[in-house]
């Protein structure tokens, strides 16, 4: 069973549940998803969640560059921070993971 | 018998890991704690400039002030000189101190802030919340070689390596005994630099220092050793060297390791530092809120 769910900027809303499907119906929103390298971000944290380190290792992206990439995503309310986990050395991980497992834009002009 | 070994084997594999991860993190991060060392430095060159710079302007406006009065050996101008080279000294090296031992701030954005990894900008946050904390806890850990300057080596205003004495047996012996009882007071108060960073209280970082070294010795007193090993050791070893045979090439040694320590020194020290503050077993304060 598909959940599907519209959202856009002015929603403050806290998401943690991951939604089968997005409906981007804002076109500010659109141009966020849209970056090349948001999108890259977004692609990877689709399946599962990841660290900046994980994303380093995979997308080959400056750690600096996707946090802030993944600080605007998540005032967007497009990622979340899924979990904080500790290694075996007690180096706090912290997780990012997509709201939803697709995104699909629908822009209706007018 | 058995548990012995196990137990000085853990001790060895926790300074093992303790070294591995903190160069690990080095490598990853080793931009943000370069940065930070050379902002160090050209920011206390700039301090000695500006404040070199307003010498100059109060000699040119008052006629009665000229510049012997500043850097003479002795003063006429109720020593003002002493009074101010002292405060040049104290403020050039206080902002030296506050912006280097904000790597201090950047070991723990990559150990404890969930992002595993620093950004040089990140330093100047660090230096914001603790311009104060930072310096005077470097004052306090080095007071020790200042005392030995004072009582020990009469004129001397460093370490006996770089100056003028004639090294003799009792000397050397001193100078021994001045690295292990650094190295004592060393290790009694060096996590309270992770700890101010991680809880924000400068008393409470006094503390919680001191009940690490009580509730875990044996790992404190083998990382820290290793650590001496690697980096005091070394490059005392070459200053008395260079001291007594006086060669050139001595010297450039002294000067290339001098180098090292700086690039790779002080971050595996704040590495490490915060590496054993988020590992061993201790009674910890409750961090206080960040603005």
């Amino acid at each position: 069973m598909s959940k599907n769910t519209n959202i856009n900027s002015t929603e403050k809303q806290e998401i943690q549940e991951i939604k089968d499907k997005l409906i981007i119906t804002d076109s500010s929103l659109v141009l966020i998803v849209l970056h090349d390298k948001k999108k890259l971000i977004l692609e990877h944290l689709l399946e599962k969640d990841m660290t900046i380190q994980d994303l380093r290792q995979t997308i080959g992206l400056n750690p600096g560059t996707i946090k802030r990439h993944l600080d605007d995503l998540k005032k967007h309310n497009l990622v979340f921070e899924s979990r904080i986990e500790k290694n075996d050395y007690n180096i706090t991980m912290k997780y990012y993971r997509a709201v939803a497992k697709s995104f699909k834009i629908s822009i209706q002009i007018p | 018998m058995q548990t012995n070994t196990n137990k000085k084997s853990s001790t060895f594999s926790d300074t093992k890991k303790d070294f591995k991860i903190a160069w690990q993190l080095l490598k990853d991060n080793y931009k943000a704690f370069i940065g930070t060392e050379i902002f160090a430095v050209l920011a206390f060159l700039l301090t000695l400039f500006v404040l070199g710079s307003i010498l100059m302007i109060i000699v040119a406006l008052i006629p009665s002030i000229s510049l012997s009065d500043f850097f003479g050996q002795v003063s006429d101008n109720f020593g003002i000189s002493r009074v101010f080279r002292m405060l040049i000294g104290l403020i050039a090296i206080s902002i030296f101190y506050a912006f280097l031992n904000s790597q201090h701030g950047l070991a723990y954005d990559i150990m404890s802030s969930g992002e595993m990894f620093a950004e040089f900008k990140n330093s100047f946050t660090y230096f914001k919340r603790f311009w104060w904390q930072y310096p005077l806890l470097s004052f306090a850990l080095f007071i020790l070689n200042g005392f030995f300057s004072v009582v020990f080596r009469m004129g001397g205003s460093g370490p006996p390596i770089f100056h003028d004495i004639t090294i003799d047996f009792v000397q050397i012996v001193f100078m021994i005994g001045e690295v292990i009882l650094f190295f004592i007071w060393f290790i009694l108060f060096i996590h309270a630099f992770p700890s101010l960073t991680s809880q924000g209280n400068f008393k409470q970082s006094y503390i919680e220092s001191i009940r690490i070294i009580k509730s875990n010795p044996k790992r404190i007193i083998s990382t820290w050793g290793t650590y001496f090993l690697i980096f005091i050791v070394p490059i005392i070893t070459i200053g008395i060297l260079a001291e007594v045979y006086g060669f050139i090439f001595l010297y450039v040694l002294f000067g290339i390791v001098f180098i090292l320590i700086i690039m790779f020194g002080f971050p595996m020290l704040s590495l490490i530092a915060h590496g054993i503050y988020n590992n061993v077993e201790f009674q910890r304060f409750k961090p206080e809120s960040k603005e």
